[in-house]
């Protein structure tokens, strides 16, 4: 977090380097295995399937060139999720991250599994009476146990080992792809095989780019290793392209020669005997025309799934340890071992879930949960984009910019979801797996995460003092921000009368703030110096009053940020804010601070502009919404019953209303209003009515009413986001425009109307404050 | 989730340059536009063929489309150095190309 110190790594590979981690992160354990069931679905399509791969992955690839250079840290995608999507997003990044790197590995041990079985097969071997065949799931279960201990041990795969094994595979898959064109020039029939070329359709080319997207997306590893590349500006987006470029072109030959040179003995289509053998399809084939075909494909296949099977055990021991520590899962993920300082029991649960998933389905159902979550992943990192370029655009220095921004993110993001969609029709039980893992995810966050993300925010409470007889009660809770108790008296009348009339309490909160560019830790020297000049005397104000308090400081960078987060870690249910009038920013309504606090926080906000409250003999409630009128009604009906203020309530309709409308019009306002007694005066039961006026000046009306009046109650707006983009709004009009005492109120918002403006809001900030 | 988050992982701009470097694109956008055109073409060229010469031809053309996007892509992260660098003189920072920024 803010205050502790970073552990930098050194900065030593180049271009070729970076480029070569991309391709050998590609060209892997993907396409070996997934070969034969692509061309099993897309039939010789498949190298349709591989090309229109090719163009969408190449549109992510844009997207990663652009964070990958302007944020070139390790989490990659996740953390990028993280800085630019709200609420869950960030959560569910890391939680679906974790879950496609396990599957990922579950993918890598079946397929581990057919090829040393294929070995037990081709030698006539048999295990407690058990063929090649029959063991797949076996040592599927025994390589993945092998790897979690090796895992464990800490060993994970070393430099050179890696290098041998990508040059190894690489050297496979070209001798492959020469010996199969060798083999289809010396027979032109062999091209005869392509046609027909989509024999199950389109639909057939969707599912196969759906299943081999896996197989594209290696160069996330570029990102990730972006601390360790020299000018990272220049060779992250650089190698993505590269190695992209590299990469999609040996497909496309793995797939032509696997489909025109490999024969099948009888009436069979090569593409059917090729999927009919899945994740063997490679193997077989390369045993018809390539010189020690089936053993080098073996050595290939086994390599490579063993080298991503490590890796994805580690990557998915990492996630998951990096949630724990982040706080998102229980501390224990986070637990490392003493003696291999491995995080053993993060290892544990990746482990339990890649034997899992290994064994509860079968390997093409695997295939597609793998690629589902990816596909999703990635889409997000797609969204993404679009709103760090949006909030943090011009304080990023960028080694690419996008290309007609942001519709190419959009494509993507639609592309991506819509091979997503479609992989229900190949796969409904993996997407079965993938809903169900989302909704455990979201889960766990509503209910465990997100207070623990709370606890760790960036406004520290650095001092809490409860008044012995509230401590751990749940009270009904008014919180006044106070800078200086002085200034603050009205503030604390009202606040005091709020918490007296529900036996409530009053929260006093101070905020030290310090500047944008200043570690909050240096507002810690100021902790002792606010309670003594502030929170002392501004507790013995309340205590006056006969109302109990509490007294809280935070520090923050921004008033409305402690606030809006006192709000939500304290369960405030009433906020009172002093505004003196003035507005400094003509882009706010009312003010920064205000403007934020009215947005964002939870509950019933209050701002009053006045230096006392005494005496208040008159008071004016005009009213419009139902909702804001009853609070409106309520806080007057305090004045009332303290200073015996009389309460007039005025509500103004257009002119020209028939009346039809007009009677529709007040029965909505008195109907809100029954149970505090207002009503027609015609039913004799309204112990209060409304004073109806007719004007189309609403504005001048008000203003001219509330000269006569000690003090005038008004409603914020409803929250008209795209009525306040355009004019503004009338009641904050209203307010500029009395000049006497005047006292703010907007209703608590419901908790999906929070939502729905939160994300709306999220994607409007451009400020980075963060707030929500 | 916030401004600090990038201000801790040392990636910000110093504040003085905050607004000085444009946010367009230096890939040459109409090339580019074409090269993906052509790209998503092929791919519909290699459909039409049906296994044919033209899906032979679909092929060959949308790789080479393939490889003119990356050339642009790559000339575009080059060009975009250079006028961070001139933007960076005209902000007259103090900052040096290739270190990380202040934090």
């Amino acid at each position: 977090m803010a205050d502790q110190p970073r552990t930098e790594l050194s900065r030593d590979l180049g271009l070729f380097t970076i480029t070569m981690v991309g391709v050998g992160a590609m060209i892997g354990a993907g396409i070996f295995v997934l070969t034969g069931i692509a061309a099993g679905t897309a039939g010789p399509g498949l190298i349709l399937a591989f090309a229109a791969n090719g163009v969408v992955t190449l549109l992510t690839a844009l997207a990663y060139a652009e964070l990958g250079s302007a944020i070139p840290e390790a989490g990659g995608g996740y953390l990028w999720v993280k800085e630019g999507l709200p609420g869950p997003n960030a959560f569910l990044a890391g939680w679906m991250s974790w879950f496609a790197h396990a599957v990922a590995g579950s993918l890598y041990a079946l397929g581990f599994g057919s090829y040393l079985g294929l070995v037990f097969r081709e030698f006539g071997v048999t295990l407690f009476g058990l063929t090649g065949g029959q063991l797949q799931k076996p040592f599927a279960v025994v390589i993945a146990l092998m790897f979690i201990a090796i895992n464990f041990k800490g060993v994970s795969e070393t430099g050179l080992a890696g290098n041998i094994v990508t040059v190894a595979k690489v050297l496979i898959l070209m001798l492959f792809i020469g010996s199969g064109l060798w083999a289809m020039f010396h027979e032109p029939a062999s091209w005869d095989k392509f046609t027909p070329f989509t024999p199950r359709g389109l639909g057939g080319v969707i599912e196969a780019m759906g299943l081999t997207y896996v197989a594209f997306e290696g160069y996330e590893i570029i990102a990730q290793a972006g601390e360790e590349v020299k000018n990272p500006k220049r060779n992250i987006p650089r190698a993505v392209f590269w190695s992209l470029a590299i990469v999609i072109p040996v497909y496309l030959l793995v797939g032509v020669t696997a489909v025109g040179a490999t024969h099948t003995g009888s009436a069979m289509a090569s593409w059917q005997w090729l999927g009919e053998h899945k994740e063997l399809g490679l193997a077989e084939a390369a045993r018809q025309f390539m010189p020690l075909g089936t053993t080098l494909l073996l050595v290939g296949g086994i390599l490579s799934t063993m080298s991503a099977l490590n890796a994805t055990t580690f990557s998915s021991t990492r996630v998951s340890f990096a949630m724990g520590r982040d706080r998102n899962l229980p501390d224990f993920f986070s637990k490392v071992h003493q003696g291999t300082r491995t995080p053993y029991l993060a290892l544990l649960a990746s482990g339990g879930l890649i034997l899992l998933m290994a064994v509860a389905i079968p390997i093409e159902d695997v295939a597609a949960a793998t690629d589902v979550m990816f596909l999703l992943l990635f889409l997000q990192v797609n969204v993404a984009i679009i709103t760090i370029r949006r909030k943090y655009g011009d304080k990023l220095d960028y080694g690419f910019l996008i290309p007609f921004f942001p519709v190419l993110p959009v494509v993507a993001i639609v592309l991506m979801l819509g091979i997503a969609a479609y992989m229900f029709r190949f796969s409904p039980t993996a997407w079965f797996f993938v809903v169900g893992w989302i909704a455990v995810g979201l889960g766990i966050y509503y209910g465990y995460a997100r207070k623990r993300e709370r606890e760790k925010r960036v406004t520290p409470v650095v001092l809490r003092e409860e008044a012995p007889s509230v401590v751990g009660e749940e009270r009904y809770r008014v919180l006044v921000p106070v800078a200086n108790p002085e200034h603050a008296r009205a503030l604390i009348d009202l606040a005091a009368t709020i918490a007296r009339s529900q036996d409530g309490e009053v929260v006093l909160l101070h905020v030290i703030t310090v500047p944008e560019q200043t570690p909050l830790r240096v507002g810690r020297r100021y902790v002792s110096k606010a309670r003594e000049e502030v929170l002392d005397r501004a507790s013995e104000m309340v205590a006056e009053r006969d109302v109990p308090s509490s007294a809280i400081v935070r520090i923050a960078h921004s008033p409305a940020q402690a606030i809006i987060h006192e709000v939500e870690d304290g369960d405030i249910d009433f906020v009172v804010m002093g505004w003196r009038g003035r507005r400094r920013d003509p882009r706010t309504t009312i003010g920064h601070n205000i403007d934020l606090v009215f947005r964002h926080a939870d509950c019933h906000v209050s701002v009053l502009r006045a230096d006392d409250l005494q005496p208040i003999a008159r008071v004016l409630v005009p009213m419009a919404d139902p909702q804001q009128s009853h609070l409106m009604l309520e806080l007057a009906d305090l004045f009332a019953e303290e200073q015996g203020s009389s309460v007039d309530l005025l509500h103004i309709l257009r002119p020209g209303l028939s009346d039809q409308e007009r009677s529709a019009r007040m029965e909505e306002l008195y109907e809100g209003l029954a149970d505090l007694e207002v009503g027609p005066e015609e039913s004799g039961e309204a112990r209060r009515m409304i004073d109806v006026a007719e004007s189309g000046d609403v504005v001048g009306t008000i203003v001219d009413r509330a000269a006569d009046y000690d003090l005038t109650i008004l409603g914020s707006a409803r929250e008209g986001f795209f009525r306040k983009l355009v004019a503004g709004t009338i009641p904050e009009k209203i307010a500029r425009g009395i000049p006497g005492r005047l006292l703010l109120v907007k209703h608590r918002r419901s908790a999906i109307q929070s939502k729905i403006l939160d994300t709306i809001d999220f994607f409007r900030d451009t400020s980075g404050t963060g707030i929500t | 989730m916030s401004i600090d988050d990038l201000r801790d992982q040392g990636v910000l701009l110093p504040e003085e340059e905050w607004g000085e470097h444009r946010l367009e694109t230096t890939v040459h956008v109409v090339p580019l536009a074409a090269g993906f055109a052509v790209a998503v073409a092929s791919l519909a060229v290699i459909y039409l063929g049906d296994g044919g010469i033209l899906t032979w031809v679909g092929s060959g053309v949308f790789l080479l489309a393939l490889y003119a996007v990356t050339w642009m892509c790559d000339r575009a992260v080059l060009r975009q150095r250079e006028r961070f660098r001139e933007e960076r003189r005209h902000a007259g920072s103090h900052e040096e190309e290739g270190e990380e920024p202040a934090h």
